[in-house]
């Protein structure tokens, strides 16, 4: 019991509470000057979405990670704020403002793991029933020779992004006649014609190979690309093959092709795709500019949501998105397209914590009146007692 | 801005602009405009910047960029107000050449371009004559830096492009009447005099009311004569329509007809009115284009040109109020002419000298009464100032980075004189109106970079800032959490470094106070700023889909909230008592510049507004200055605490 005690001392102190401050405070700091150089994606990983952090500049450091120090933070506030705190009236602003901040938390946390997001592309006429991730990649696997709706297989992002020093994984499916190898994965590459002048990072095919680059700034620029192996389940015949992902924004790419079984399947590196319960079709997109100025005023798209046969008209334009089915289409930005066929991007979510930061808010500036405002007053009036005294000078 | 046909032809169009000088060359010095005429035209209504505004911001922000100033004395000691320097810029343009309108602050600059003028300080005012010399260089090398990403320019190549820009400005001002001034030869055939008379035409707008009858008569009229008579004619229009082409599309400074067809948004430029000028429904811009023209032909004579002015004014404002636009045009020029700012500057600076006379005279108590009602003075003209702005723009008070700088001082200077109200120690008394100064001088310096940046000080905004309802919840919190922020650690540096000088030595009441003070800002702070963080958590997720995303504006914001956090923890947890507490505020207030100013200049993120020049420099002196006071304060600690005397010894501020 003492032990449970002494801990639960330790970890509802105003001293781990100063100390986990104070890392979350280093965190952020750091982590924002250092997307000056590496952009926003790799500072999140790094910094707040890690469980320790190794830094050698601008200052050596090595610091609890953000989901280590959030997480510990919520127990502190938990035991601290909530279990050990003084249950009196005077303390109950303070309370309520741990409870929002624990809300706010937990749905950071429901949104860290519980969260899809991506975007949707169309141009005006194009109608589409999913979207596609901005950073994530998967490879899909299907067959070519089908038509109508093509039931596809796919290999997800978290078995693809480990596949670099040389490690390879075989997939197989009993619906597929031959096997993936799939192996040396990068996050940013270029296929070129293969010269004498470097370095290949993938096998050369046909005369071409994958360049590694620099990772971009804003990490959803980064084409990934990596090496496949494609290999009758008889070892009769195999064929190597690199694939390169697609543009994120409607540049397509080509599949990889193979014939097993009789047919041709096709193999494809691409963003993740997840699938709506629901189909948008893009009308109209509009763009207003300030008058006389290339500064956008509004941009605002007319699309059509079909669901179930039933056909609904919805506008969505900045501060206004669509929210339905679990799901929330922003308007986010727009593409020139061809002439005559804008092109219209909306952001999509789903968020199962989409308004608790919201009630949180609510939550936290109640306590926070509730905490405070009682204390000035009583500051008020002390002053004014102090005043009042003889021979104080006001 | 968007390219304009005529307008952005860029720097090239500055070097033909040149070779057409002598058609605006006027010898005659003005008489003084009077009154009346500065009044008229400075509420004529002007499209810049994506909204409607007075003539009179044009002038003020136009001078502003050009000279750093406002205002200046001409060579004969005459005070040009802007909207008396921009008369003379358009009907006087060989006068306006002579005076010293553009500040260079590097004479490198002029080197650069090959321009000498001798007996001239390193930063110093040059007249256009003086420069002009140098312009072909200058504008290609304007044209050469253009090409350079802004991150990448150096200081010198920044003030060149500037200077640049500023001259290629200038002359299309002062070509702003060409069209007015232009003579166009219609006395050049038998069918033009037969239609024009037999004197050239001064102006545009008698031909281009003119056209609509050409377009039905000329062909038939030229059809009828020989092929060597035709010939001539044809010519002879040909050129008169080349004349007037060239006087059109060389005098388009500014936006300043109003549509007639009020489904339009975008006012007309010059070559835009001509051009509807002569169809055959747009007696309107024919009507402006003629006020115009008027104008330049009445310039020598006061009264005249104020009757033609009066003329013009009528009809350009009948149409604006038609379309809508001219409601708030002459309120900007009542708010601009009130100077409130300045004036505020000017109270707060005054109640600061009468505060150094009352530390000389401490029992003299109507001292602290004037400190008191000037700092008081001061606060209302800065109220009065952004409430204007408020109703002007029909915004919260806080929509760009300029008005965060009113914002936060004139909620310094009320928070200040609330506390010495109820405190009645002078403690608060002492700071509001050193805060209030530095906010305002603060203000004016960042006005001169948004005229360079923006034109005025009320752009328009991005379609996501476009809800004044966010804009009033959010961005209003997240001001006033920076407010609280500095405040805190003005106190806090209040009581470093009154420590350290031995202010009130010896008097523990007037610190253990000031603490208070410290920790009650700093607890009003925390709430608007951790409401007005998670309001923007909330608006982002209701445009964007997210509620955070670690963009450096939002770390901005919630460093501030743990600063605070952490500030209330470690006093609660005994670990920071009364040098304490000062020491983290004052830390605090590093961590609110930091939100405040240095993220937008990171080039990252959402908010990145590209690095304004000068910003970064004056936020690593204010880095600087706060760490020594900081650091100071624990040397002079370590210095003056007895032997073996202990932290505990300290008493840990009361919250009430």
């Amino acid at each position: 019991v003492k032990i449970v005690q002494g801990a639960l001392r330790i970890l509802g102190s105003y001293g781990l509470a100063c100390v986990l401050l104070l890392d979350l405070f280093l965190l952020t700091l750091f982590g924002t000057l250092y997307q000056v150089e590496s952009g926003l994606f790799e500072a999140q990983k790094r910094y707040f979405e890690s469980w320790f952090v190794v830094q050698r500049s601008p200052v050596p450091l090595i610091l609890p990670g953000g989901l280590f120090c959030m997480g510990l933070l919520a127990v502190n506030l938990f035991v601290g704020g909530m279990v050990r705190i003084q249950k009196r009236a005077r303390t109950a602003g303070v309370m309520i403002v741990h409870v929002g901040i624990a809300l706010l938390l937990a749905s950071g946390f429901v949104k860290l793991y519980h969260s899809e997001d991506g975007h949707l592309t169309l141009a005006e006429g194009e109608q589409s029933d999913e979207f596609q991730s901005y950073f994530l990649w998967e490879v899909a696997v299907w067959d070519a020779s089908q038509t109508g709706p093509v039931e596809e297989r796919l290999i997800p992002h978290e078995q693809l992004v480990d596949l670099v020093d040389g490690k390879a994984r075989t997939f197989t499916s009993p619906t597929l006649p031959f096997d993936l190898e799939l192996s040396g994965f990068l996050r940013n590459c270029q296929p070129m014609p293969k010269g004498p002048n470097w370095q290949a990072d993938s096998p050369v095919i046909d005369g071409y190979a994958l360049l590694r680059t620099e990772d971009q700034v804003e990490a959803e620029r980064n084409i990934a690309g990596l090496t496949v192996r494609l290999r009758e389940r008889d070892g009769s015949r195999s064929e190597e093959n690199i694939l390169w992902g697609e543009n994120p924004f409607r540049v397509a790419n080509y599949p990889v092709t193979f014939e097993s079984g009789g047919k041709t399947w096709a193999v494809s590196l691409r963003h993740t795709r997840y699938p709506m319960p629901f189909t948008i079709r893009l009308e109209d997109f509009r763009k207003e500019d300030h008058p006389g100025l290339n500064l956008a005023r509004s941009f605002e798209s007319d699309v059509t949501k079909v669901e179930d046969g039933n056909e609904q008209k919805v506008h969505i334009q900045m501060n206004e998105p669509l929210r339905h089915g679990g799901l929330v289409l922003f308007q986010s930005g727009f593409d020139r397209g061809q002439p005559g066929r804008e092109v219209s991007i909306f952001s999509v979510v789903r968020n199962p914590s989409d308004y608790w930061p919201l009630y949180a808010c609510i939550v936290i500036a109640v306590g926070l009146v509730i905490a405070f405002v009682p204390k000035l007053f009583k500051f008020v009036r002390a002053q004014n007692q102090l005043r009042a005294k003889p021979g104080v000078s006001t | 801005m968007k390219p304009h046909p005529a307008r952005w032809l860029s720097l090239f169009l500055s070097v033909v602009v040149a070779l057409g000088s002598s058609t605006s060359a006027q010898t005659a010095a003005r008489a003084p405009w009077s009154e009346r005429t500065l009044e008229l035209f400075a509420s004529l209504p002007v499209q810049e910047g994506g909204r409607v505004k007075p003539l009179d911001t044009f002038a003020q922000f136009r001078l502003l960029r050009f000279n750093g100033k406002r205002s200046f004395r001409t060579e004969g000691g005459e005070k040009l107000v802007p909207i008396a320097w921009l008369l003379d810029c358009l009907f006087f343009p060989e006068q306006a050449s002579s005076y010293r309108t553009f500040l260079v602050r590097d004479q490198a600059v002029l080197e650069a371009v090959g321009v000498r003028v001798a007996g001239r300080k390193k930063s110093d005012r040059y007249t256009y004559d003086e420069l002009a010399p140098g312009r072909l260089k200058l504008f290609s090398e304007g044209e050469r830096i253009r090409a350079i990403e802004e991150k990448q320019r150096s200081g010198l190549d920044t003030q060149i492009h500037a200077l640049a820009v500023n001259l290629r400005d200038f002359e299309s001002l002062t070509h702003a009447l060409d069209f007015a001034r232009v003579e166009l030869s219609t006395n050049a055939s038998p069918a033009l005099k037969a239609r024009f008379g037999t004197e050239p035409m001064r102006g545009v707008a008698g031909f281009l009311g003119r056209i609509p009858e050409l377009r039905r008569t000329l062909e038939d009229e030229l059809a009828a004569l020989d092929d060597a008579e035709r010939a001539t004619e044809h010519a002879a229009f040909e050129e008169v329509s080349n004349q007037l082409a060239r006087a059109v599309s060389l005098s388009t400074a500014f936006a300043v007809f109003p549509p007639s067809v009020t489904s339009q948004e975008e006012w007309l430029y010059t070559d835009g009115a001509a051009e509807r000028a002569s169809g055959d429904d747009a007696p309107e811009e024919l009507a402006l284009l003629t006020g115009w023209e008027a104008l330049e032909r009445a310039k020598d004579d006061p009264a005249a040109f104020e009757g033609a002015l009066t003329t013009l004014h009528g009809r350009v404002t009948s149409l604006a109020e038609r379309r809508g636009e001219y409601g708030k045009v002459q309120l900007e020029v009542n708010f601009y002419r009130g100077d409130y700012f300045t004036r505020a500057l000017v109270a707060f600076l005054a109640a600061f000298v009468v505060l150094c006379a009352s530390w000389l005279a401490p029992r003299a108590r109507s001292l602290g009464k004037a400190v008191f009602g000037l700092t008081a003075i001061g606060t209302v003209l800065v109220v009065v100032g952004v409430t204007l702005r408020c109703i002007i723009r029909s915004r919260p008070p806080v929509s760009t980075l300029y008005e965060t700088i009113l914002f936060i001082t004139g909620c310094c200077a009320i928070v200040l004189l609330v506390i010495e109200w109820i405190q009645r120690q002078r403690i608060a008394l002492a700071l509001a109106p050193v805060m209030g100064a530095a906010g305002m001088f603060l203000a004016m310096k960042y006005e001169l970079k948004e005229a360079t940046l923006a034109g005025d000080t009320m752009p328009s905004l991005v379609a996501v800032l476009d809800t004044n309802f966010w804009l009033a919840t959010h961005v209003t919190s997240i001001t006033l959490g920076y407010a609280a922020g500095l405040l805190a650690a003005a106190l806090g540096n209040l009581w470093l470094i009154g420590k350290m000088v031995g202010l009130k030595r010896g008097d523990k009441e007037f610190y253990r106070t000031l603490s208070r003070m410290t920790y009650g800002v700093v607890c009003f702070g925390l709430f608007f700023s951790v409401v007005g963080t998670i309001l923007g958590g909330v608006w982002a997720n209701y445009s964007w889909g997210r509620f955070w995303g670690w963009d450096p504006k939002e770390n901005g914001a919630l460093l501030i909230c743990l600063g605070e956090i952490f500030i209330l923890h470690a006093r609660m947890g005994g670990y920071a008592r009364e040098h304490g507490l000062a020491v983290l505020t004052a830390l605090n207030g590093l961590c609110v510049a930091f939100s405040w100013w240095h993220v937008n200049n990171l080039g990252v993120g959402l908010h990145a507004y590209g690095k304004t020049e000068g910003v970064l420099r004056a936020l690593y002196t204010y880095y600087g200055i706060g760490l020594a006071i900081v650091v100071a304060s624990f040397v002079w600690r370590l210095w003056t605490r007895p032997a073996g005397a202990s932290a505990k010894a300290e008493s840990v501020p009361q919250a009430s």
